[in-house]
């Protein structure tokens, strides 16, 4: 007979997922997860989980807390919101969100879009892996270094060393070389396939608020297949309005300019991008633009679609143009074009016009499972 | 080698058992299970038990559990069941150094468990208990369905701190002998026989007689969900009188039991976690090899961290200060009296009490009581603490006082009725109808009302008739006036808030929310007020 325990997690889990699938459409449009930075695990507010009681109501309970601040200054924490854990008194853990691992919610998300698994290019060429810590070393780089133990054996080696100290007596602690632990680890090698996400976005003023908004939840969870689907992802970020530029990822969904929209020159440094540092051997590379249709006179006809079909097109797995309109019809005709002169399995395009129809972009794109 | 490392850990035990009984502890004996990373989560998620009755929300803590192990290195420090023998755990991978922690650790729970008040009537075979419950809700499951079971013990879970935490501590006189007492009026007792027909008359006798008769009449005659006076445990209540069959009934009661054994747990926590730390400090600087000890102090800075907010460190620094001003003499009329900080600063008369009276108030107290003896004014200075409220006009939580009585009222909230609004069952006929109705006793904190909705529900689920709570709400009745802002731009504003009874009714499709006269709520506000919003915020 299996476990008790893991009875009880498999149904808890079919819980979780449940709940999810079901609220997949309002956990995006919220955009509750996204934003949660790095690591392996995102915290999702799930309401199925919290077995109501009789409790007092947060706000007007009030509590205590402790270090320094003035009378009548704002305290930066939300008490109610930090229930996870050694909060609350009584047996067990209390919780009002669930931390799921990345790569459950990716299957999830696959799951529930049907998304079909993706099917990497060959990948002849192989990289090296991770590094499994499993060892504490005297030398190695400063990155690796464990700060807590270095500490203690000085002391150690310093109280050993040092004349007894009377009580309350403060010491110094300063490690020397002799005191240095570091993690020590094996690369082990193994073969994984690489993937380079290339995101484009138009910067002009057109584009900022809410739609920039709609992109990022986008990416977020475009991204999150991705990343689940490959052992080694990179990104680059490109925004342009009459100029591309490559930028971070911070600068990406904040910045915005002023000028006109040339849509050719993002795909031109697109794909100086590719021919620089992903070689379509080695990477699967996947381009995604959005911008909200309108490009200068002419550009898409005589510069993005040659660019497209003879440049960038034989080398990435996957185009995807997302066009977001919010709400009103776009005068913009990049998408329109672009259809009618390109027929290539490998452009996808899509139309977002508000938020709920993000969950229905993420299949157009993904769904072909290239 | 498995034999030489039981052979180690076996002298290791015996030295720590050695040690807290030279201490003057007196626990139970324990029996220590090693186990590994995962079975360590898989009893933590039990709440220490090998078996707990199937449900979902054990795998929730399970899966909690191995997350934290795995992304953040952090495990259940010690994990020690309330049974005799005692029965803890030992991670296989400590190092000797952690082991005799946490076996000082554990003999230290086990002696309180084993000496104190609140957990004497506690059974000490649990562990079958929670065997045949498990045994018991997986035949029902098998019998009825799982998904029809374990919906059924979501709702119960609902319930499952609404019981009377001091009931097994009351004598209850028997039925019989009351009935039989008020067979007949009591008597005016008398010096001399002759007087007893003035002082007795018969006639007074007679009317008497007939009035408890006919009040013994109404009695029987009484629907008996009609209580006498309310009762706190509504889990109870729900068992004897709900419209449930008899596998729903047998589960709110198993619930029921297994909360009693855990509510002393969470009455003295910050005693009993304070404790174990207290002892394990003190008797690890006399236990540990030289070598070893930055390893110990290491350990105890991890668990120990968060300050006067974390039960261990506070319950620590509670019972050393108690231990230090019992030694010193700091207690009685003199010191209370005493207003020089200097002379109080420097105060010691080697009375030499200390141990003495930590083990006094080990054997009688709860958190309740701790707390409101011994967080004394000068313990208080040494934390920097301070009370918050929400302002709802800024949508913060802003610093309200730094004073003593404020913070104190404060963790006193926290832990008084576990923490929890106090809710108790009025009748079972509400208005003749055979409605129920609750009571929250109100002081001054109102319900999370969406989760009180919730909870209504699912008793609603149980009773099969409409539920009614009487409860108190805040309702603004005016805005802060915008130029004292101006005037103190230092600290936020608030609205001013009156108070208003509400009966809350669910009729198993519907809320209804009736108001109710200040009057008709007299007897649910208890006169306590715990706000800590400075007047001169307010209007």
């Amino acid at each position: 007979m299996a476990k008790r325990i893991l009875k009880d997690l498999e149904r808890f889990k079919r819980i979780v997922r449940g709940e999810i699938r079901k609220n997949l459409q309002e956990l995006i449009e919220t955009g509750s997860i996204v934003g949660q930075k790095g690591g392996d695990i995102v915290k999702v507010p799930i309401k199925a989980i919290r077995i109501p009681q009789f409790r007092y109501d947060p706000h007007e309970q009030g509590g205590i807390g402790v270090g320094a601040g003035e009378i009548g200054e704002p305290i930066q924490f939300d008490p109610s919101q930090d229930g996870s854990g050694q909060a609350g008194y009584g047996p067990g853990p209390h919780f009002r969100e669930v931390e799921i691992e990345v790569r459950e919610l990716a299957e999830i998300l696959g799951e529930e879009l049907e998304l079909p698994r993706i099917q990497p290019k060959g990948h002849r060429h192989v990289l090296s892996g991770d590094e499994e810590y499993e060892d504490v070393a005297t030398v190695g780089p400063q990155a690796l270094l464990l700060k807590r133990r270095a500490f203690r054996k000085g002391l150690l080696r310093q109280l050993l060393m040092s004349p007894p100290l009377a009580p309350h007596e403060t010491v110094v602690v300063t490690p020397i070389k002799e005191d240095m632990r570091y993690l020590y680890g094996q690369p082990s090698e193994k073969p994984e396939a690489n993937c380079v996400i290339i995101f484009m976005r138009d910067a002009s003023g057109s584009m900022s608020g809410e739609k920039t908004e709609i992109i990022r939840q986008e990416n977020w969870w475009i991204d999150l297949w991705l990343r689940t689907n490959y052992a080694n992802v990179e990104r680059v970020y490109i925004l342009h309005d009459y100029e591309a530029q490559e930028v971070s990822e911070e600068d990406f969904y904040s910045l915005s300019t002023g000028g006109g929209t040339r849509i050719s020159s993002a795909y031109e440094l697109c794909n100086r991008v590719i021919d620089r540092r992903y070689s379509p051997e080695h990477w699967n590379i996947y381009a995604f633009h959005f911008s909200d249709g309108e490009n200068w006179m002419g550009d898409t006809e005589n510069a993005c679609v040659p660019l497209l079909r003879d440049h960038l097109l034989p080398k990435v797995n996957l185009f995807c143009y997302g066009q977001v309109t919010l709400g009103r019809r776009s005068p913009g005709l990049h998408l329109v074009k672009l259809k009618e002169r390109i027929e290539d399995d490998r452009l996808v395009t899509s139309i977002i016009s508000d938020r709920e129809d993000i969950l229905r972009s993420i299949k157009d794109f993904l769904g072909k499972g290239r | 080698m498995l034999a030489k490392k039981i052979r180690e850990l076996e002298e290791l035990r015996e030295q720590a058992r050695r040690l807290v009984e030279a201490a003057g502890l007196d626990p139970w004996p324990v029996i220590f299970g090693i186990v590994d990373h995962d079975q360590l989560n898989e009893y933590s998620a039990y709440d220490g038990f090998p078996e707990r009755f199937p449900h979902w929300s054990f795998g929730m803590s399970y899966d909690y559990f191995r997350k934290r192990s795995a992304y953040s290195g952090w495990w259940t420090y010690e994990l020690v069941l309330n049974t005799n023998p005692a029965i803890a755990y030992l991670r296989e991978s400590n190092t000797p150094i952690e082991n005799k922690g946490v076996m000082i650790h554990v003999y230290a729970h086990v002696d309180f468990f084993k000496n104190n008040y609140w957990f004497s009537k506690t059974p000490k075979d649990m562990i079958k208990v929670m065997h045949t419950h498990a045994e018991r809700v997986e035949e029902y499951m098998e019998r009825y369905g799982v998904e029809k079971v374990e919906s059924f013990i979501d709702k119960a879970l609902s319930l499952q701190y609404e019981i009377d935490q001091y009931a097994p501590f009351m004598k209850r006189t028997t039925k019989a002998g009351e009935e039989e007492r008020l067979q007949e009026p009591a008597r005016i007792p008398v010096k001399r026989d002759y007087m007893d027909r003035f002082i007795n008359p018969p006639r007074w006798l007679e009317e008497r007689r007939a009035k408890l008769q006919a009040a013994q009449e109404r009695a029987r005659l009484r629907d008996e969900t009609e209580l006498l006076k309310p009762d706190k445990d509504l889990l109870g209540f729900l068992a004897k009188y709900g419209r449930l069959e008899n596998w729903q009934r047998d589960i709110l009661a198993m619930i029921r039991e297994e909360s009693y054994y855990f509510v002393p747990q969470i009455q003295t926590k910050i005693m009993n976690e304070g404790w174990a730390m207290f002892w394990q400090s003190k008797l690890m600087t006399e236990f540990a090899q030289p070598h070893e000890f930055i390893d110990h102090a290491d350990m105890m800075s991890k668990v120990l961290a968060g300050g006067a907010l974390n039960p261990y460190a506070l319950g620590k620094l509670m019972w050393e200060d108690i231990k230090e001003r019992w030694d010193k003499g700091r207690f009685g009329r003199e010191w209370e009296l005493c207003k020089d900080p200097e002379k109080k600063r420097r105060w010691d008369t080697k009375a030499n009490l200390g141990t003495e009276k930590i083990f006094e108030v080990r054997r009688t107290y709860n958190d309740v009581m701790f707390l409101s003896e011994f967080f004394t004014p000068e313990l208080f200075e040494r934390l920097k603490l301070f009370a918050y409220e929400y302002i709802p006009e800024t949508g913060a939580y802003h610093i309200t006082s730094r004073d003593y009585e404020d913070v104190k009222k404060k963790l006193l909230l926290l832990h008084t009725n576990l923490g929890r609004p106090l809710i108790k069952v009025a009748t079972g006929n509400y208005g003749n109808r055979g409605e129920l109705l609750l009571l929250h006793f109100y002081n001054g904190v109102g319900l999370h009302l969406d989760e009180a909705k919730e909870v209504l529900k699912n008793i609603y689920a149980m009773w099969g008739r409409p539920v009614n709570l009487k409860t108190i709400i805040r309702r603004k009745v005016k805005d802060p006036d915008p130029t004292r802002n101006r005037i103190h731009p230092e600290h936020p504003m608030t609205s001013v808030y009156e108070e208003q009874g509400v009966l809350l009714r669910y009729d198993g499709e519907n809320f209804r929310e009736l108001a109710l006269s200040a009057h008709e709520v007299k007897d649910i506000r208890l006169d306590e007020d715990y706000s800590t919003v400075p007047k001169e915020w307010i209007g």
